[in-house]
């Protein structure tokens, strides 16, 4: 599991995380609104949320989440 | 005159017979997780681990087969069974990546309170866990239903109702140390609340 000051340093450094959540990919990202959190279904529509640290970090808990560094898989 | 003096005395014998029927302690976390707190309840076994308390509520608590199984949040259904826990609440596989769900539980204004945990014991010897001063206060809610003998109602750590008659109970035991997080409503529940929709 990342620490949540793990999580902050890269983000803040530019970098994505990224993480399966059930059969979907995840990808969260740094921009000046906040911690931007995109889903990325199997099946379905991409969607695109703008939360914050704590609650990006309270998902890879509560969710059991393992979150990894990633390139943008979306270019 | 003499029946308000009447009832005032009335109200302080009451309240001195409140006093001696219940005994409120106060000790730390380690003490109700050791092997004292173990009780058979019917078939199984359950043991009160506060700390794992959240985790393991939906393997060793419910019967999925039965009507106690929990419900998902967001649909309200206990089937399928909901596999995640999310802020405290329970989401099915279906609803987990919708977009009301992932919306209102990645809100920045979520937020989280710590909650005291009391335990509630029972004449026939049974003891459970509910939030204390939850809503209301707990021990001024006991005592009304029991002078009307009436029903008491509480909250177990993860919110739901538990009812009971305020006769069986004895006593509560409030730990120093022990506290439940308890998450505000989520936003899509307030939201919902504020719009009937």
């Amino acid at each position: 599991m990342m620490k949540r000051a793990e999580m902050e340093a890269h983000l803040k450094s530019g970098g994505r995380l990224g993480f399966f959540c059930d059969d979907a990919f995840c990808e969260a990202w740094l921009a000046e609104d906040g911690v931007h959190l995109a889903i990325l279904p199997k099946d379905g529509e991409e969607m695109e949320f703008v939360g914050d640290l704590d609650k990006l970090y309270e998902m890879q808990i509560d969710l059991e989440l393992s979150l990894f560094p990633t390139a943008d898989r979306r270019q | 005159m003499i029946f308000r003096a009447l009832g005032a005395v009335a109200r302080l014998l009451w309240a001195e017979d409140d006093e001696r029927a219940i005994r409120i302690e106060r000790r730390g976390e380690n003490d109700i997780n050791d092997e004292e707190y173990i009780e058979d309840l019917g078939d199984g076994c359950f043991s009160i681990d506060f700390a794992a308390y959240d985790a393991s509520v939906n393997d060793k608590i419910y019967d999925l087969t039965t009507n106690q199984a929990p419900k998902c949040s967001q649909c309200k259904k206990r089937l399928p069974a909901p596999e995640f826990s999310w802020h405290g609440r329970l989401y099915c596989r279906r609803c987990l990546l919708t977009y009301d769900v992932l919306k209102s539980e990645m809100d920045p204004n979520l937020k989280c309170y710590r909650w005291p945990i009391a335990i509630v014991y029972l004449e026939d010897g049974v003891r459970f866990p509910i939030l204390w001063n939850f809503r209301r206060d707990t021990l001024e809610e006991w005592r009304y239903a029991r002078r009307h003998g009436l029903d008491v109602e509480f909250y177990d750590p993860i919110g739901s109702k538990i009812i009971i008659e305020a006769d069986m109970i004895t006593r509560f035991k409030v730990p120093n140390e022990c506290y439940v997080e308890v998450w505000t409503t989520s936003i899509d529940d307030f939201v919902k609340k504020k719009t009937g929709r």
